[in-house]
């Protein structure tokens, strides 16, 4: 039986940024062979140099990655994906701008095709809350970013900064979830995908990513207890927006096990064969303080 | 100047035209396939030499009905086994008599499940309807009688919940652990083999293949819609959402091309499957190449989903039940910003607006599009549209909008609008086609097929009767006469299709297209309207017998 494979769900609302967010990923997948499933085709936008074939509904990459359009059945644009001779490393689900993502995120919590990795909501800072505030969409609006695991606050450089910090109050009453603020959909693609290719312990010891977002990496070849594990991460809220880990508990020492942590959902599953327990790695906004956290997952080690 | 062509002459018993400067006739000749006169046979002599046709003179002749809102892809669904309440007539004519109990669906599913060659063929059915067997739903248990080595899915009658024998749900790993939504679970918490919304569906789709999902744009699919519609005495009708890409619609050339095939279709495009842009420039290529058998040129846009399945936008005070407000299939902004687009373009568009709020949304979008950019006689229609009150009728009436009503759910779903959704008042005001000719607003009604057999008699019958499936009469000022069923199901539809030039009586200059009756439908009990018999159609003067023959 091949592995379920890992997928994100992005929902938002027209217009709150995405098919760039898609765009940008397509074109910088850190190295994973992603199926990007879109709803606008048209607007799908990769380096002519990378297309390496294209038809009415698919275009494949030179980098390995897909895009395929939805058109009107969700349903058999899945069933086609799934048999293709190659099925993609992870699947990126574009829902429609007045979907609720919750509704497609499901094929990834039953089954064993998917595992759902996340669900990423992107928000427009310029018209959130008056769209919340609809009669019309408001419902549907304020349904995206409920089932959100991570919000992606968009477009932050056309909103003064009072007004950005008035976005952000409001999002953190109605949704508690980490938010993730940012411009033209600029997100990192590690902090979406690049799970099982996520930068090398000592590359994310290193690296420096300005302000964008802070990252740290605890380092640990001892088990974790289950429950403390299980209560740590539970316990970062907005503090975290990402964390990818190889490590083994204290109750099942002899299996490797894949972390995988978007917002605020996370999982454990047995890593890839041949994974050395190393550690984790941890992505958040860059005022999080980086050591507190390592601090309160290294108290779950056994 | 080409010799003229031959003169064929029907003569039939009685022919009523929808024309009201000459209502009734017994005689009709044809050239070209076209109307060259209606009147006595003396009237019709004096064109000349002619043939005389007596092989309808004992029959009723309408003009070919019209339907304005079905989908090829039922014809499609009958290569697999259907198990209904209601009687249902294949597209080979076959009768398949209206299940009554679960039994017997699980006795039907035995004996395709007999009759299927490779042992581990799926079994797929459809039409399921539990809502008629008194609160019992199917469970695996069920379907586990039909086969315990061979997938067997059941889909319902509304297509967004299935039933799965345990074959499926072993193989999909759907168990006790599933916890999502649409898995459905029995007191001790296994899975009851109901399975509902998208994601459920899916990973049953998973185990079986698409093969069930592509037969829907298939050559022998709309062979077959062809016909079910000639049974119907359909000789028009439309595939209203098509994603028109290149493999469908050569098959829709390849077998409208052929003499034999029964009927004009007219696929709409589905516009939200593209930017407007490249939607426009995609119909711009596809337009010129129509024929006289299949139409380019309808865009279909849908922007709410189904108030029984309480996904339409309903305005105040909402749904009888409390429910939320359904979801949006477009946001409003988009449905104003297609709207403008292929209005500007000069595309008549037809609009799924099921609950109030929808068609209130659009209406708007309508407006707004034609004060930007004038345009005369657009006919927009809102298809189904089964919640407008007089107020929104009468903007219809003043835009320029049409309406195609979906008469059948007055039947099929009107207890349950009566009890759950809409609740009385509402219910019995659903569909109202009496409003919408009282306000004067262009009036055609339909069958949504497959979501109900294509029959505009059966649809005429439930405008005129308004009898839902227990009986009640739902809303007794709503009822509309024979004679204006008549028109919806003929020349109405033809005008929501702009075709009215073309088709939708029988006059001079048209094309020969009837509907063949044994019965006289402006003669029978208006209760009797849905039993009336069908011969067949004639299309282009071609005669085309139900039976076949």
């Amino acid at each position: 039986m091949p592995q379920a494979i890992p997928l994100l769900v992005l929902g938002g609302f027209l217009g709150a940024g995405k098919t760039t967010l898609l765009n940008r990923l397509l074109a910088d997948s850190e190295g994973a062979r992603i199926a990007v499933l879109v709803n606008d085709f048209g607007s799908i936008a990769v380096d002519s140099r990378l297309v390496a074939s294209a038809d009415a509904d698919t275009i494949e990459l030179s980098n390995g990655c897909i895009c395929c359009s939805i058109g009107s059945s969700l349903m058999e644009t899945l069933l086609r994906l799934l048999a293709r001779p190659v099925p993609p490393e992870r699947l990126v689900i574009e829902a429609s701008g007045v979907a609720d993502p919750a509704r497609i995120a499901a094929i990834g919590l039953a089954g064993d095709a998917f595992r759902l990795e996340s669900i990423v909501t992107v928000i427009d800072a310029e018209t959130v809350r008056c769209r919340a505030a609809d009669p019309l969409v408001g419902d549907t609006v304020r349904r995206q970013i409920a089932a959100a695991d991570l919000l992606v606050l968009n477009k932050s450089d056309l909103v003064e900064a009072h007004e950005l910090d008035a976005v952000r109050s409001w999002l953190e009453a109605v949704a508690a979830v980490p938010i993730v603020v940012t411009a033209q959909a600029a997100v990192p693609p590690a902090l979406l995908i690049g799970a099982d290719r996520l930068p090398s312990l000592a590359h994310a010891a290193t690296a420096d990513h300005g302000e964008q977002f802070g990252q740290w990496v605890l380092a640990a070849d001892r088990p974790f207890r289950r429950a403390a594990l299980a209560e740590a991460l539970d316990s970062f809220g907005s503090r975290l927006w990402r964390a990818k880990g190889f490590l083994r508990l204290a109750e099942q020492p002899d299996a490797v096990l894949l972390l995988q942590l978007v917002g605020r959902r996370w999982s454990l599953a047995a890593a890839p064969a041949g994974a050395a327990p190393e550690g984790v790695v941890l992505i958040g906004p860059p005022q999080t303080d980086g050591q507190a956290v390592i601090e309160t997952l290294r108290s779950a080690l056994a | 100047m080409p010799p003229a062509a031959p003169i064929s002459v029907f003569v039939a018993r009685k022919i009523v035209t929808m024309n009201p400067s000459h209502p009734e006739a017994t005689h009709v000749a044809v050239r070209h396939g076209r109307i060259l006169g209606v009147g006595s046979l003396d009237e019709l002599a004096r064109w000349g030499e002619y043939r005389l046709d007596d092989s309808l003179a004992d029959k009723v002749l309408l003009p070919g009905l019209v339907e304005g809102h079905s989908h090829a892809v039922e014809g499609g669904m009958w290569r697999y086994c259907h198990v209904g309440f209601h009687d249902r007539r294949g597209p080979d004519g076959k009768l398949w008599p209206g299940l009554q109990s679960i039994e017997e669906v699980v006795g039907r599913l035995r004996e395709a499940e007999a009759g299927l060659g490779v042992p581990d063929q799926p079994l797929f059915a459809w039409g399921l309807d539990p809502i008629f067997f008194g609160g019992r739903r199917m469970s695996r248990a069920d379907l586990d009688q039909v086969s315990t080595t061979r997938p067997v899915i059941v889909v319902h009658a509304s297509g967004h919940l299935m039933n799965v024998n345990s074959v499926i749900l072993e193989r999909a790993r759907i168990d006790r652990s599933s916890n999502i939504h649409g898995v459905l679970k029995d007191d001790a918490g296994d899975p009851t083999g109901e399975l509902l919304e998208f994601a459920a569906m899916f990973m049953a789709y998973r185990v079986v293949g698409d093969e069930y999902l592509m037969t829907r744009t298939s050559a022998e699919g709309y062979r077959a819609f062809g016909r079910l519609a000639n049974l119907a005495g359909v000789t028009t009708a439309t595939d209203l959402f098509n994603d028109l890409k290149p493999e469908s619609v050569e098959h829709l050339r390849q077998v409208t091309a052929a003499a034999d095939f029964p009927l004009r279709l007219l696929p709409a495009f589905n516009a939200s499957s593209a930017k407007p842009e490249d939607g426009i420039a995609k119909m711009a290529g596809l337009v010129p190449t129509s024929t006289d058998k299949l139409r380019f040129g309808l865009v279909k846009l849908m922007t709410d989903g189904s108030i029984q399945g309480f996904t339409a936008r309903l305005r105040w005070p909402g749904y009888f039940n409390g429910r939320p407000n359904g979801i949006w299939n477009m946001a409003p902004e988009e449905i104003r910003r297609y709207v403008d687009a292929y209005h500007r373009a000069g595309y008549q568009l037809h609009i799924h607006t099921n609950g109030d709020e929808a068609s209130e949304v659009t209406l708007d979008a309508i407006e707004a599009a034609m004060v930007a950019q004038p345009r005369p006689d657009h006919r927009h229609t809102l298809q189904h549209c089964q919640m407008a009150d007089a107020a929104q009728f009468r903007r219809m009436a003043s835009l320029g909008v049409c309406v195609n009503l979906f008469a059948n759910h007055l039947f099929y779903w009107g207890d349950a609008h009566y009890s759950q959704t809409m609740g009385p008042d509402r219910a019995e005001r659903m569909d109202a086609c009496a409003t919408a000719l009282r306000e004067g607003v262009t009036l055609a009604m339909h069958s949504d097929a497959p979501v109900t057999p294509i029959g505009p008699l059966f649809t005429a019958w439930c405008a005129v009767n308004r009898l839902t499936s227990s009986g009640r009469l739902l809303g007794a000022h709503e009822r509309i006469a024979v004679a204006d069923a008549l028109q919806a199901i003929t020349l109405g539809a033809a005008r929501t299709l702009k075709l009215d030039h073309e088709i939708g009586s029988i006059e001079v200059g048209k094309r020969a297209d009837f509907c063949v009756l044994e019965d006289d439908p402006t003669a029978v009990d208006p209760a009797g309207l849905k039993d009336v018999r069908v011969w067949g159609t004639v299309l282009g003067g071609r005669p085309f017998p139900a039976s076949g023959g």
